[in-house]
């Protein structure tokens, strides 16, 4: 078993609990032993800069502090959460703002959905498979998070990114290709304004319909949140009526759940308000 | 490995047969040296080729480039080597021992005849490169249809030989048995004077990158790809499909500065081209289609070339081009049709659009070709940090190293004008150098003519020497004839010898031949008839000669392919046969016949019936002709003193060539005096003293300050004029002239300019900048476009925005708390000059856009200055108080010039630069052999882009200056006097301007300075000309046969 | 942005405030170049007041209230595709955010009063728990957007509740998180870096 901090995030523990669950449910399969870390707060999300960029600084490296004191290198499940602490290191490392951490920068911070979408990983995923998803045909949708900026991110896949197509593949599914895969969804804009979130939202789900998807697969609980839980309002209020279907909006983690024939990451199902359960039955009648 | 003997060679080694690496090879060659002209791939042109049409003529990129591919061919002095690259160089400039790694063809370029069987038959097929993989190619292939050699290359990774050991289809079906499966890689060592390296560019878009989708959405392609899709050989027969369904592109945009002028991505210049590139595609596309819509997202407009703003305007104005200045960063692919939307702010409008398109083309910017990277590695190259060698702008093609010289798009993005002259200038370069180095006395005759020029009084001449090398002189006809030979030939009655060709299957396959040799017999004056599989094989020149003497043959005709391939070739054999070389006639029987007519054999057949006839009937009457020898004055007459005229002579006389520098000034240096730094940090007031020094002091060159020149007459070759200085006239000869007359800034009207001393040019501002170090201005406004690209004078000046940069840098970093401001209509800091656009914008310099519309307002209230200008970026009307006001005006030739083009009949536009022989590929000369043309007097120009081309053009005349004599063609237009009306219809009708009106009022062409196209011959209203070749019996003959023929089609 | 019969006096100096800016978050708001990637990239700018490159000339023309009092600033989702696809590497979402917490630094009430409250909300409650209360949140939110003025109309309360509801359902929303407890600790070490809060 490899054991990794991690750093769960406040979404992780209430409204996205079903993330939470698939994760711990799918990382013993994956050989991984998460272990959170003790007393984590919260990383500050959008609120923490938009008053006070110190503040951003700040808040996140608590925990890296903490991930650092354990000796293990950080799993992150909430893309927001990531990039907040990879900014914050960043920002100390260059001394930006002062340190009250002591960081040392000993561990590494790593996403977790890179991480599963690593080549040792997705054959370990793909060993697992005992539900092979052959007629499921999904985008994957990765939000702005996890791909932006480079230079915070690590990485420079922002055009295109692929670990989460890489996943749904791996588990027999087809991943589309499509022209949203990280066009921000609005995060919490939706809830001060919410005609501009839904227009977001309204975009997005339009462009996975259009593109054939069945359902689209996440990473973010603040993506799955504004995806999964405005779609009866969209509908209502952008007339879709009742011939649109909605789309079940899935972590990837989820998927693996289903994958591998877990039936307790189906307890998850209906935390969403577009229940996955009907998609996932038509599928299985195939 | 160490040379044995450090000899010296004369040889230079060009690397990359591009238009650069042609154009070098052409002009060492013209300058008599030997060139090896090294190619990495299986065909020389480079990128040209795959071009389209070219701004700012609109001329198909291909018909540009195969004349000069086929004079690198057939140049007795060029070695060209395909599939070879530069492995190592040892030894000194002068005496190099070059390391060439030639990769097998596995065809034998000496024994194929370029029949293409071997390509039809071959059963693999793969995505073609060349074509963008828009379409597919066999492994074994030629490059391009019109490729050079026209000898297939096999591509081992997908040949079905090399990758499983069977087929062979290509060995068993090859007529003359080229094939050759078990070439090998070779190395051969060659002992080479000096090196130019011309590798060329490629893209820098990375396919896998995705930047806008590109490798992932199928109609988003890049500037190259849709010059395929546009270009009519390319793989659409120039009707461009989109991509994804093969449907007619009719919406499509274009995107600028796709891996340009980008400092995140580490490409922090522009390349140059994309700008015009984008227009011109545009242009095309509307003029192909008339419902298309062809849309431009763009940052500024880089149409700084001689006359791309009228380009411009006319695709915005005539073709309905959008061109919108607002950048996109994504591109989103509408999944049911694969159209693409963009969505973006349009800033005249203030609102937001979202639009769709059917084609999206990236313009994507250069970066040097990779495959020579390497050898520039090995060779130990200085590089800039993005790749491109780096070359002294002072010395125009020099490396940092010794030896190596550099020219085309490897040093910088540029345009094809600007890489020719690139190119000839390090041939100039090399030239020099291996002059220089040369031992022994150099091998041309310039030395003995100034030897000869020493008895003419008032001209300063160089020490005859007196060794003498031996005169490798190609230029003249090697083979000796016999002009009595020739006479008896012509009066003797015409016995005709036809020879029909197979070739391959390309007539043969359609045409019955053997039914047309059995015609050719009886049509009257033939002597003999026969045909061949290929007549243009070595087996077949021999057995022509054979049948020539054997029959007595005094003329002959070859029914075959086009004259354009061959018949340079046949013209030789007929020579060498003891013919004079013009009793030979081709009939066309493949391109024109089996080719357009191949599904109706019996009509194709009939048709090359008629087409031998009628050449059977025109060799009837065709007379042997002389080519015009001339000896050569091995002068140049320099019109202009600044820097590019002396320049232009001074890399003439490094040469060994003298040359006759006429300055009207007192004194030598031009508008450079003036200028005391560019934009770089060079210094060209300086370099004018320099030149000045060493052009006073060379004993090859003659200066005349004060003088000017009158009463020029002859041709290339042979010009006489009279230099009038102090009263003088003086007489002088020369074979060559370079038109350096310079220019001079615009002096504006405009903005109150004179009426306030704090109202300069930025010329005047410089000046006062770099002398009077107290000057530090507070505010500062520049406003660009002063008296350019307006209705007066659409002309682009080029320079004025790197001139508004560099003295607005320069008051940055004097003052750095001092605040620039620039008012532009479009940045033209083209290639490696968008840093210092950079730069200053990093200091604080703050660029206001203003369009013609929107020009900003200066108001003078006592010794106050007001300038009111509307920002778009931030909506808001600014009032700006400076303490200087800097106008960026523009260049005019200088006025002399007018008098230049009267006396020379050069023609120039109605803005008065002069008008070269093509804005492309020969912007250094006129259509006037003989007369060249370089500096302002050309164009507004920077200082680097003036010396290059002052050395170019003195390479262009050099090329004809070290020749002993020069032969032109015979084939001319003859007056015949009693005849002639004196109506002066040749005199206007003549593009060469030939004709002129003897003392007796008759015209007179000379037949040194007549090209030969005929015109005043069509054009004399009295019949008074005969154009020799095409005489009238001969035309009349040849048209009756075909009229009364049976045409059956 | 609409065009303004406003004539603005340049003097040389309204560029200080740049230079200052530049200086203190890095960010090299004189290299633009005006070229309209930011804008064209950014999902929300058909919503901003002022569009992104246009905040960025506003900088360089020294325009500071004019930007502290503009919604665009707040309406910034910190995507980061401006600062992604910018060519001179200006971090356009830094901008923007140092702008917002300039207006919090100063008595500039924010032009969108909501969305400054919401992350008020958050930080007030992340002191208090160190870690998210979604149901405080969203009702200390209600409750600070009425005292303000801003009453909610009946659609609007019946969606608010009903969707409160099904989050309920779905324990989506939970009545009492885990808090962590190193809340006090992340309060104190705040302090200790003065922490803003926004005038109302």
């Amino acid at each position: 078993m490899k054991q990794l901090a991690f750093y769960p995030g406040c979404a992780l523990q209430s409204m996205s609990w079903d993330y939470r669950e698939s994760i711990n449910q799918v990382a013993v399969k994956l050989g991984l032993d998460l272990i959170e870390i003790p007393d984590w707060t919260c990383c500050g999300a959008t609120a923490a800069h938009s008053l006070d960029e110190r503040m951003s600084v700040i808040l996140p490296a608590r925990n890296l502090a903490s991930a650092e004191s354990l000796g293990l290198d950080l799993a992150v499940a909430c893309p927001m959460c990531f990039k907040r602490l990879n900014y914050s290191r960043q920002m100390l490392e260059q001394k930006r703002v002062d340190d009250p951490w002591s960081l040392q920068s000993t561990v590494a911070i790593r996403d977790l959905a890179r991480l599963l979408a690593t080549e040792p990983m997705l054959q370990q995923i793909r060993e697992n498979v005992e539900n092979p998803l052959t007629h499921l045909r999904v985008v994957c949708y990765y939000g702005c998070q996890v791909v932006r900026p480079p230079k915070i991110i690590g990485f420079k896949d922002y055009e295109n990114p692929q670990h989460l197509d890489r996943i749904a593949a791996a588990v027999g599914a087809t991943p589309i290709d499509w022209s949203f895969k990280a066009t921000c969804c609005g995060a919490s804009i939706g809830i001060p304004k919410k005609e501009l979130g839904l227009s977001l939202v309204n975009k997005l789900l339009m462009a996975a319909r259009a593109s054939g998807a069945q359902a689209i697969i996440v990473c973010c609980p603040l993506c799955q949140s504004n995806l999964d839980l405005y779609q009866p309002e969209i509908c209502r209020q952008f007339g879709y009526g009742q011939t649109n279907a909605g789309l079940p909006i899935l972590y990837y983690t989820e998927l693996l759940g289903i994958a591998f024939n877990m039936g307790s990451v189906r307890r998850g199902f209906k935390s969403h308000m577009v229940n996955p359960e009907l998609l996932f039955d038509r599928i299985a009648a195939r | 490995m160490s040379p044995t003997n450090s000899k010296f060679n004369e040889t230079v080694l060009v690397i990359g047969a591009g238009i650069a690496g042609m154009q070098a090879a052409l002009d060492l060659a013209a300058m008599n040296r030997p060139v090896v002209l090294l190619e990495r791939s299986p065909a020389i042109g480079g990128n040209m080729p795959r071009l389209d049409k070219t701004f700012p003529t609109n001329d198909c990129s291909m018909c540009m480039i195969s004349p000069r591919m086929v004079a690198c061919a057939r140049h007795p002095l060029i070695r060209t080597i395909t599939l070879s690259e530069l492995m190592s160089l040892e030894g000194e400039p002068g005496s190099f021992v070059a390391r060439i790694r030639q990769y097998p063809r596995y065809v034998d370029p000496g024994v194929c005849i370029g029949c293409g069987q071997c390509v039809e038959k071959c059963p693999k097929k793969v995505p073609n490169a060349y074509n963008a993989d828009l379409d597919k190619r066999k492994a074994i292939y030629f490059v391009y249809p019109q490729a050079i050699p026209m000898v297939p290359s096999i591509d081992t990774e997908t040949c079905i030989y090399f990758q499983k050991g069977r087929c062979r289809a290509c060995e068993k079906v090859c007529p003359v048995q080229a094939v050759r499966l078990e070439d090998r890689t070779s190395e051969l060592d060659l002992p080479v004077g000096a090196v130019v390296l011309a590798g060329g560019y490629e893209l820098a878009l990375v396919h896998g990158a995705g930047e806008y989708g590109h490798g992932r959405y199928p109609n988003v392609v890049t500037n190259l790809e849709y010059e395929r899709m546009l270009s009519a050989t390319g793989p659409h027969g120039g009707h461009p499909k989109r991509p994804s369904d093969g449907r007619k592109p009719q919406r499509v945009a274009w995107i600028q500065c796709v891996a340009s002028r980008d400092p995140a991505r580490n490409r922090n210049f522009c390349s140059s081209v994309c700008c015009m590139a984008a227009v011109k595609q545009a242009l095309l596309t509307c003029e192909h289609d008339a419902e298309a819509e062809a849309t431009i997202f763009y940052m500024d407009i880089r149409a700084h070339g001689k006359d791309f703003d009228r380009y411009v305007l006319r695709a915005r104005d005539n073709y309905g081009v959008r061109l919108i200045p607002s950048m996109l960063s994504q591109v989103v692919q509408n999944p049911a049709d694969q159209n693409l939307i963009v969505q973006y702010y349009n800033r005249r409008t203030l609102a937001h659009e979202e639009e769709e398109f059917d084609l999206v083309v990236l313009s994507a910017g250069m970066k040097p070709s990779e495959s020579i990277l390497p050898a520039i590695d090995r060779l130990g190259i200085e590089q800039n940090k993005y790749g491109f060698v780096v070359s002294d702008p002072e010395r125009p093609g020099c490396t940092s190293r010794e030896g190596i010289f550099v020219c085309g798009a490897l040093d910088g993005p540029k345009d094809i004008p600007e890489s020719v002259t690139g190119a000839s200038a390090a041939a100039a370069s090399a030239a020099a150098m291996l002059h220089m180095i040369s031992d022994a006395q150099p091998s041309f005759m310039g030395s003995q003519a100034i030897a000869d020029q020493q008895s003419k009084p008032n001209e300063v001449g160089p020490a005859p020497h007196s060794e003498q090398t031996e005169i490798q002189n190609t230029a003249a006809d090697p083979h000796q004839r016999d002009s009595n030979h020739d006479h008896k030939t012509a009066q003797a009655s015409p016995r005709i010898g036809v020879f029909i060709c197979h070739c391959g299957r390309n007539i043969a396959g359609v045409i019955d031949v053997s039914a047309l040799t059995d015609f050719a017999r009886t049509l009257p004056h033939v002597a003999a008839a026969e045909n061949f599989l290929f007549t243009c094989s070595t087996q077949t020149q021999d057995r022509i000669k054979e049948l020539i003497a054997e029959h007595g043959l005094n003329r002959v005709v070859v029914a075959a392919c086009s004259p354009r391939t061959h018949e340079p070739l046949f013209r030789e054999t007929l020579q060498q046969a003891g013919l004079n070389k013009y009793l030979f006639e081709m009939a066309n029987i493949r391109d024109q016949c089996s080719w357009v007519h191949a599904r109706d054999p019996e009509a194709a057949t009939n048709k090359a019936r008629q087409l031998i006839q009628a050449a059977v009937a025109r060799a009837t009457l065709l007379e042997p002709i002389e080519d015009v020898v001339t000896q050569v004055s091995p002068q140049a007459l320099i019109i202009g003193g600044g820097l590019a005229g002396m320049t232009a002579a001074l890399t003439l006389a490094d040469q060994g060539v003298s040359a006759i520098v006429v300055e009207k000034s007192a004194r030598l240096g031009g508008v450079a005096r003036n200028i005391y730094h560019t934009l770089e940090g060079l210094s060209p007031r300086r370099l004018a003293e320099q030149l000045a020094r060493r052009v006073k002091t060379h004993r090859n060159i003659a200066v005349f300050t004060e003088a000017t020149i009158a009463e020029i007459d002859g041709s290339a070759g042979h010009f006489k004029g009279a230099i009038k200085h102090d009263g003088d006239s003086i007489p002088v000869d020369f074979g060559a002239i370079v038109v350096a007359t310079g220019g001079e800034p615009y002096r504006p009207t405009e903005y109150f300019y004179g009426e306030h001393p704090n109202i300069v040019t930025q010329l005047e501002l410089e000046k006062r900048l770099s002398t009077d170090s107290d000057f530090a201005p507070q505010t500062t406004v520049m406003i660009q476009c002063v008296g350019s690209r307006c209705d007066e004078f659409p002309l682009c000046s080029r320079i004025c925005c790197a001139a508004a940069v560099k003295n607005a840098i320069h008051i940055m970093e004097k003052n750095p708390a001092a605040s620039v401001y620039i008012l532009y209509r479009d940045m033209r800091t083209f290639g490696f000059k968008e840093e210092y656009y950079k730069k200053a914008r990093d200091l604080g310099v703050m660029f206001i856009k203003f369009d013609l519309a929107t020009s900003p307002e200066v108001q003078l209230t006592n010794r106050n200055m007001k300038v009111k200008v509307f920002d778009p970026a931030s909506q808001l009307d600014l009032e700006i108080k400076p303490d200087l006001l800097a106008l960026s005006v523009g260049v005019r030739p200088r006025p002399e010039a007018e008098q230049i083009a009267k006396m020379l009949k050069l023609p120039a536009m109605q803005e008065g630069f002069f008008l070269e022989a093509h804005p492309k590929l020969s912007p250094l000369d006129f259509s006037t052999a003989g007369i060249h043309l370089c500096g302002l007097a050309h164009s507004p120009r920077f200082m680097e882009e003036t010396l290059a081309q002052a050395s170019g053009a003195a390479c262009r005349a050099a090329g004809l200056l070290v020749q002993k004599e020069i032969q032109t063609s015979g084939v001319v237009a003859e007056v015949q006097r009693d005849r002639c009306s004196s109506c002066l219809a040749c005199v206007y009708s003549c593009p060469y301007h030939v004709p002129v009106m003897d003392s007796d009022g008759i015209s007179f062409i000379d037949p040194r300075g007549c090209q030969g196209c005929g015109i005043c011959a069509a054009e004399c209203p009295a019949k008074a000309i005969v154009f020799k070749h095409y005489t009238d019996p001969q035309t009349i003959a040849q048209t009756r046969v075909a009229a009364h023929s049976q045409l059956i089609l | 942005m609409e065009r303004t019969n406003d004539t603005l006096q340049i003097n040389g100096r309204e560029n200080l405030w740049a230079r200052a800016v530049s200086m203190e978050t890095g960010i090299q708001v004189a290299s633009c170049y005006q070229c309209l990637r930011c804008s064209n990239s950014c999902p929300v700018s058909t919503f901003m007041d002022i569009k992104p490159h246009q905040i960025v000339r506003l900088v360089q023309l020294g325009q500071k209230e004019k930007l502290l009092k503009c919604s665009a600033i707040w309406i910034c989702l910190s995507c980061e595709m401006c600062t992604t696809y910018c060519p001179n590497e200006i971090d356009v979402a830094a901008l923007l955010n140092h702008l917002k917490n300039s207006v919090v630094c100063s008595q500039i009430t924010p032009a969108e009063y909501e969305i400054a409250a919401f992350h008020e909300v958050f930080m007030d409650v992340l002191q208090k728990h160190g870690r998210m209360n979604d149901l405080q949140l969203m009702q200390r939110f209600k409750f600070k957007t009425l005292s303000h003025g801003h009453l909610p109309s009946r659609d609007e309360m019946s969606d608010d509740i009903s969707l409160a509801l099904e989050l309920l359902k779905r324990r989506r929303l939970r009545l009492f998180p885990e808090r962590s407890r190193a809340a006090n600790e992340i309060k104190r070490v705040l302090r200790q870096h003065g922490h803003k809060g926004v005038s109302s």
